[in-house]
């Protein structure tokens, strides 16, 4: 079995494929351990299947996963997961702009006692303005909110211990976020400088119109980590400031102010009233969503599955 | 369901016995033409030797799945219109009738018809509605392909078999578009305001939603659900779902009668369906980014509202407000923050249930280091890029004048690449046959393509591409090819050429033009109508840089001296497609020409990328005083498009910059130079002669096809069209750019 298990996800990636997979092989075999490489083929176009599966012949420590179409990357990264046999889960960008040789440092700093280790792109080599700024800007957010001391979220260079990724789904864009998640499951994080490198080939893939999504991602994220337990607490905070305007709106409906100050109104303001009221309503309502979200929460095996995973890998 | 399978052979179709329940389709039929001459696997038959291509062809079994509801039905009709076009086109396939509530004499009608072909499953229950009938029809199919098709002939049969091409060409799913329409406006109207209130809410393409034909492989009614009225959306929700989903026109066929409004409750379902749909296929997995949106935007206009009665209740004193717009201030504000709530649950709910939307397809885990399980066989993707660009014209392998196996049809989508390379390797072909152009064409000026293709079973042995275009100028029209100087068609022989054009003058008479024009730059022989208003310039350079200026007579070559030695003038390649543009508008206007628009250049730049160059010529200020668009085809320059400022006359720098364009060209090992045309005896004709070309006579030709159809008389040398000339070339340039921008569009 192997110990250390790389999972890439692929798109269109032609020109890099088998410079990937010499320079993985290389860094891997350095460790004197058992390995594997997973690499997810999300539905390329360009002939990236066909060079991986002449690679697929040659190598026994490499797997290849097929996807009859494009999922998108967070899919892919979970197929990977759910390929990957080793304890340790390393992932990477298949563009070759993080370099293979750091593994073995993280994989290093990981089996100091942590259960991620991220990589930090610290001198990177991107476009200014439209990719450099805006990262800046989404990681200091992402770690304000989390509270995940990390720099670079961004960074695909990181390495988990295979509980972490087990007990997490991924869907929509979470792949992102995953160290977040997983430290609201209690993970130890760690940190470490990783090389970077210019794109050689192909074009990159995202661009500015990302980083809206990610603000709301974290909204989300937020909430499933210090709240995902008792939503009731996060609709509560939701709530409160409706349950606030409510009774300083019933005061405003009998009051009036003039020169001299305030002074009760001679008959009350039924505007006022009205807003009190829609404010109380909707607090309530608000509130009672989240016992909604509670029952969901309870009705599903979520906490269930994510303690046997954290509990059997700890027997281990 | 209870599906009832009728297996009793039609007697005398002893080669076409319906196939085995549950065998593999039939592989030989191909080489048995059945039915008429027109057929796919003709040709391997007669040759004797089987085309691996033909074969693919043939294992290409067809399930046509007919939902029935109304017990109004012409069966032997329907089932004669569908089967005969499929039997032509040599294709294996199966009818089959799903009966949803149907009893009696459709059913027995079936049954009587003794067709092999026929099957019948009936659904238990009744009135389940076609996207139960769909999958019910599906489960029973046993074809790669799948085709629905209304219970009545609603577009012309002969179109499935179109439908089915383009599943082979390698689309998932394709739609159809019925077009032109023939049922009433009303129901036309309907229907556009359908798909356009689609698009708009969507942002998908699709043109006809409502069209109930459509072909599928099997793959996409697994992975994509339908249920209740969403079958109309199929084409959609395979999209989104990564299916490669294409659209093809078909002919529609005259619908009786039905011109009618629905029930209101059917527009209203028609737009729940709509909104429901946009927000399971975007927000399914992100429920905040819809709530989230409307939330803020809620609570920032009741904020918005509010604000200024309470800033006046609490500091000016409004004893007494009467502003209730306050309420609904405030009504907002709680509202925003309630959607926000529901976001949050969409959220929790997706995250619980994150684990049953395995959103990923897995086609194939490969293990290291084991021989390949697949390694016998080609991989899929390498066969469907060879059967599109690989097996290019070759038209020599295949026996000519098989005139009887000749079939004209439309281009297919996914077929550009095969289409390019025939192209290039024929004769007479040009860059304006490329499909980069009529990309171009259509995205610039909307005109509509139609480009034909004439094959002998796979073996491609002609094409003609055509544009129809209205004008109020010269009236309807087919053109092959607008904005370009050459066209027309591009065969292996006179025969397949002539068939060509027969299927041309088809197309326009159902488009109701005047006339086709075919700018053929070759004579062709025989009795037609031409026009030799224009005559094109091209000369074949030399080996040399040195030699072309000695291939230019001594006048002109003296110009180019002058401009490079007296005015100090500079040649280079540039890149900005705007400086190139507002000479070319310059010297249109003052040629009282309306100008092409800038939208055409960059579009043409954006398309063919490197095949497209700039050059310019400036003046030691660095002012540019003329710049010219070439195109690149093959080892030809054609310098296509110039333009040069009003204040450039008299400096040589029309020979200078052609001079160095064909030395630039000659740097590069190209071997021709293609001048462009001009009219006979104008100034440009004269210049371009000055400077060593001979005129050649283009072969532009026309095909009358209406029955009081005459020539068109609207070009520059028409003496009646002096006086608008005049009156354009005195308007100013912000007039002439945009209104001659627009006017181009009628002017190809």
């Amino acid at each position: 079995m192997p110990e250390v298990s790389v999972v890439i996800p692929l798109f269109n990636e032609v020109d890099n494929v088998r410079a990937l997979h010499a320079s993985l092989s290389y860094a891997l075999e350095s460790m004197r351990r058992p390995y594997e490489i997973v690499l997810v083929d999300d539905g390329s176009t360009d002939g990236t299947r066909r060079i991986l599966r002449s690679l697929v012949r040659q190598d026994p420590n490499l797997r290849v996963v097929l996807f009859r179409r494009n999922c998108g990357q967070t899919p892919a990264m979970a197929a990977g997961f759910d390929h990957a046999r080793g304890s340790i889960v390393v992932t990477m960008d298949g563009d070759l702009q993080n370099d293979p040789t750091d593994i073995p440092r993280l994989v290093e700093e990981l089996e100091r006692g942590y259960d991620i280790v991220c990589g930090w792109r610290r001198h990177r080599k991107d476009a200014m303005a439209t990719r450099l700024i805006p990262s800046m800007l989404a990681n200091a957010l992402i770690r304000r909110t989390t509270g995940v001391p990390i720099h670079d979220t961004g960074c695909s260079l990181k390495v988990y211990r295979a509980w972490v990724v087990r007990s997490l789904t991924l869907y929509s864009d979470m792949h992102r976020f995953i160290a977040a998640l997983g430290a609201g499951l209690g993970a130890r994080i760690s940190e470490l400088v990783v090389r970077h490198h210019p794109r050689r080939f192909g074009r990159s893939k995202y661009g500015l119109s990302r980083i809206f999504r990610v603000v709301i991602d974290l909204v989300v994220i937020k909430m499933l980590i210090q709240f995902a337990a008792h939503p009731i607490r996060w609709f509560g905070i939701l709530a409160l400031p409706l349950f606030l305007a409510f009774p300083l709106l019933l005061v405003l409906g009998f009051v009036q102010s003039d020169e001299t100050g305030w002074s009760l109104a001679p008959n009350y303001d039924i505007v006022y009233m009205s807003g009190a009221a829609v404010a109380a309503l909707f607090a309530f309502n608000v509130f009672l969503l989240g016992f909604l979200a509670e029952l969901q929460l309870k009705a599903s095996r979520f906490f269930r599955r994510r303690t046997t995973v954290a509990a059997t890998e700890a027997v281990h | 369901m209870n599906p009832e399978v009728s297996d009793s052979a039609v007697a005398g179709r002893p080669d076409d016995a319906g196939p085995e329940p549950g065998a593999q389709p039939p592989g030989d039929s191909a080489g048995e033409p059945v039915g008429s001459g027109i057929d796919a696997g003709g040709d391997a038959g007669a040759g004797g030797s089987v085309d691996p291509d033909t074969l693919r062809a043939s294992n290409a079994f067809v399930s046509v799945v007919i939902p029935v509801s109304n017990p109004q039905l012409d069966v032997e009709a329907l089932v004669d219109g569908y089967s005969r076009p499929l039997l032509e086109a040599g294709l294996a396939y199966e009818l089959i009738f799903v009966l949803d509530g149907v009893h009696g004499r459709v059913p027995k009608d079936l049954q009587e018809l003794h067709d092999p072909h026929v099957k019948m499953v009936h659904l238990q229950g009744d009135g389940l509605g076609e996207s139960i009938a769909l999958s019910a029809g599906a489960a029973r199919a046993r074809g790669r392909f799948i085709i629905q098709v209304p219970p009545y002939l609603q577009i012309e049969p002969v179109e499935i078999v179109k439908v089915v091409q383009t599943l082979e060409t390698g689309a998932d799913f394709v739609a159809t578009w019925r077009h032109p329409r023939v049922d009433p406006w009303l129901n036309r109207l309907q229907s556009r305001l359908f798909n356009w209130m689609l698009r708009v809410v969507m942002g998908v393409r699709f043109h006809d939603l409502n069209s109930s034909v459509r072909g599928m492989r099997r793959e996409v009614l697994e992975e994509v659900n339908v249920y209740g009225e969403m079958f109309r959306f199929l084409p959609v929700l395979a999209q989104r779902q990564g299916f490669d989903v294409v659209e093809v026109k078909v002919r529609h066929r005259e619908e009786q009668g039905t011109f009618a409004f629905y029930g209101i409750g059917v527009y209203v379902r028609r737009v729940l369906d709509i909104l429901a749909i946009s927000f399971l296929t975007r927000f399914t997995q992100k429920p905040l980014r819809f709530f989230g949106i409307l939330g803020v935007v809620a609570i920032l206009l009741g904020i918005a509202i509010s604000v200024n009665p309470l800033y006046n209740k609490v500091f000016l004193g409004d004893s007494l407000s009467d502003r209730p717009i306050f309420v609904l201030g405030s009504i907002l504000v709680a509202f925003g923050v309630q959607l926000i709530g529901f976001g949050l649950v969409g959220e929790i709910i997706i995250f619980t249930q994150a684990s049953h939307l395995r959103d990923y397809k897995i086609e194939e885990v490969l293990e290291g280091g084991e021989p390949d399980a697949d390694g016998a066989q080609p991989v899929p993707e390498d066969v469907e890029h060879g059967g599109t660009e690989g097996d290019g014209p070759a038209p020599a392998a295949v026996a000519a004048a098989s005139a009887p196996n000749l079939r004209i049809r439309e281009l297919l989508p996914g077929e550009d690449a095969r289409w390019d390379a025939f192209v290039q390797e024929h004769r007479h072909g040009s860059f304006f046959h490329l499909t980069g152009w009529r990309r171009v064409v259509e995205e610039t000026f909307h005109h509509e393509p139609t480009y034909l293709v004439a094959e002998v079973g796979r073996a491609w042995r002609g094409v003609l591409p055509v544009f129809w275009v209205k004008s109020p100028f010269v009236g309807k029209q087919l053109i092959s090819l607008p904005y370009g100087v050459y066209g027309g068609v591009l065969a292996a022989d006179d025969s397949v050429r002539d068939a060509l054009l027969a299927h041309a003058g088809e197309v326009g008479k159902r488009y109701g033009v005047g006339y086709l024009e075919l700018r053929h730059f070759q004579p062709r022989g025989g009795d037609r109508i031409s026009y030799d208003l224009y005559v094109t310039f091209r000369k074949e350079l030399p080996a040399q840089v040195e030699d072309v200026m000695a291939g230019i007579p001594k006048k002109a070559r003296a110009e180019v001296r002058r401009a490079m030695n007296k005015f100090e003038l500079t040649f280079e390649e540039i890149d900005d497609v705007a400086l190139f543009y507002n000479l070319f508008a310059e010297e249109k206007r003052r040629l009282g020409t309306p100008s092409l628009p800038l939208r055409w250049f960059q579009g043409l730049r954006d398309e063919f990328g490197s095949r497209i160059v700039l050059h310019a010529v400036k003046d030691p200020e660095g002012k540019t005083l003329c710049s010219v668009m070439s195109f690149l085809y093959g080892d030809e320059v054609y310098a296509y498009y110039s333009g040069s400022a009003s204040d450039s006359r008299g400096k040589g720098v029309s020979d200078f910059v052609y001079c160095k364009i064909m030395e630039w060209a000659v740097e590069r090992g190209f071997r021709l130079f293609d001048f462009g045309r001009s009219r006979r005896d104008t100034g440009a004709a004269k210049f371009k002669q000055n400077m060593g070309f001979e005129p050649q006579p283009l072969n532009y030709e026309f095909v009358l096809l209406g029955e009081d159809a005459k020539l068109p008389e609207f070009h520059p040398s028409n003496p009646k069209l002096e006086r608008p000339r005049r009156i354009w070339s005195k308007l100013p340039r912000f007039v002439t750019g945009p209104v001659g921008g627009r006017l181009s569009r009628y002017l190809p």
